[in-house]
């Protein structure tokens, strides 16, 4: 199983340069992290619009609260956890839309094995409540440790652990017709 | 090594699922998964569910995206220093206007027995014809800045500041008697911030920008707060 990959701290210095008024250490936080805040943003929106709006306002938050960041955390989970309330905030507010992704294009091969099994994976996914698909996607995705995503999401290492637990269930039950096919083609 | 149960094998299937697992548990589970077909069949599907998803990738919006990421959203905070630092002038003209206001009601209270008693002689003591009368109290609340920066040469060296800043209180202290005389009309407010502090993203950025410690970690909390 590839999960996502391993978090490069040596986030501190940026931010100490930056506490200490060099504005362009926060031009390279942004850039560092700029693709892992879009893709956790993505995974938990499903759309390139409000992913983008979500990475652009987790940035600029982060930017006005950075002098109250007390690192507890890394800037990556902190980071991670402004991004997560955020999206979900986004999801509460918006109504239900079938994202463009799984339209099937006219004369596309939407209708082939693995486009089927792409929105398949996806709409279990999305099928998670909220909580455990936070857990998911920071654990399967992100790659991160259970107490990393304590941190993110706001939650003891137990519920962490029990959440995804709990999710791979949900999955398993969703996805369980297709991990059986996929794992007779392997 | 321990031996586990069925019960304890499922509990400990999340952390295996994970590699976050000690290798002692590790160990245990692997004999019991050998041991219980059904739990190993349990496991396999749970990974096997696992791998699809973890084959999910997210498109890539492309380089012409990412190389403008950067210059958006300095522009965004730049947008939203110029918003916080509109909200705060506001405030304080607001503010200001109201303190005015009352200053005013009151010194009209304090001068109104004397009314009737004809002029007052307007002519001050020990204080040359040349000097300009000094400011109300009630404007002098509002309009100290103001008045520093109006001083007389070899009054104080205050008069010597940057222009911007002096002009910009000069308009303060203006906007803030129209507003008094005119009701504190919040539109008439608004409309004269604008030209004391034209949108522009240099102008007062640093103010609204910085927070204070106690500020920022309010703000940082703030943010950390679930709202799911």
């Amino acid at each position: 199983m590839e999960f996502g990959p391993d978090p490069q701290d040596g986030d501190g210095a940026f931010v100490a340069r930056f506490l200490g008024g060099d504005e362009s250490a926060f031009d390279e936080l942004v850039r560092r992290h700029r693709r892992a805040v879009y893709r956790l943003a993505y995974r938990l929106l499903g759309n390139h619009e409000e992913a983008d709006d979500v990475s652009q306002e987790a940035f600029l938050r982060a930017y006005r609260a950075l002098r109250g960041f007390r690192g507890d955390s890394s800037f990556r989970t902190w980071i991670s956890r402004i991004a997560i309330n955020l999206s979900l905030s986004a999801r509460q507010v918006r109504a239900p839309v079938v994202p463009i992704q799984e339209m099937p294009a006219p004369g596309s091969e939407a209708a082939g094995p693995e486009a089927a099994l792409r929105k398949e994976v996806r709409r279990a996914v999305d099928g998670l409540p909220p909580r455990q698909r936070q857990v998911l996607v920071l654990k399967v995705y992100e790659g991160m440790k259970f107490s990393e995503i304590a941190l993110a999401a706001g939650m003891s290492i137990g519920t962490a652990k029990a959440t995804f637990f709990q999710a791979v269930r949900g999955l398993r039950a969703r996805l369980a017709p297709e991990a059986a096919r996929r794992g007779e083609e392997a | 090594m321990t031996t586990v149960g069925c019960e304890e094998a499922r509990e400990r299937l999340a952390a295996w699922l994970s590699g976050e697992i000690e290798p002692d548990e590790r160990g245990a589970l692997d004999m019991h998964l050998r041991s219980c077909a059904a739990c190993a069949a349990d496991a396999d599907r749970a990974r096997r569910a696992l791998d699809v998803v973890a084959s999910e990738e997210v498109p890539d919006p492309g380089p012409l995206y990412w190389s403008s990421f950067g210059v958006r959203l300095r522009a965004r905070i730049a947008a939203a220093r110029r918003r916080t630092l509109r909200r705060r002038l506001t405030a304080a003209i607001a503010a200001a206007a109201v303190v005015v206001a009352g200053l005013a009601v009151l010194q009209r209270r304090h001068e109104a027995p004397s009314a009737g008693a004809g002029p007052v002689a307007e002519k001050r003591p020990d204080v040359p014809d040349n000097v300009p009368a000094p400011l109300p109290a009630a404007k002098d609340a509002a309009g100290t800045a103001t008045d520093r920066a109006r001083r007389l040469p070899g009054q104080g060296s205050p008069a010597r500041r940057a222009l911007p800043v002096a002009e910009a209180e000069v308009r303060l202290r203006e906007a803030l008697d129209r507003a008094v005389a005119q009701g504190h009309d919040p539109g008439e407010i608004e409309a004269l911030l604008e030209e004391i502090a034209p949108a522009d993203p240099l102008d007062g950025a640093d103010l609204a920008g910085h927070l204070s410690p106690e500020e920022g970690r309010r703000l940082a909390d703030e943010l950390l707060e679930p709202r799911g």
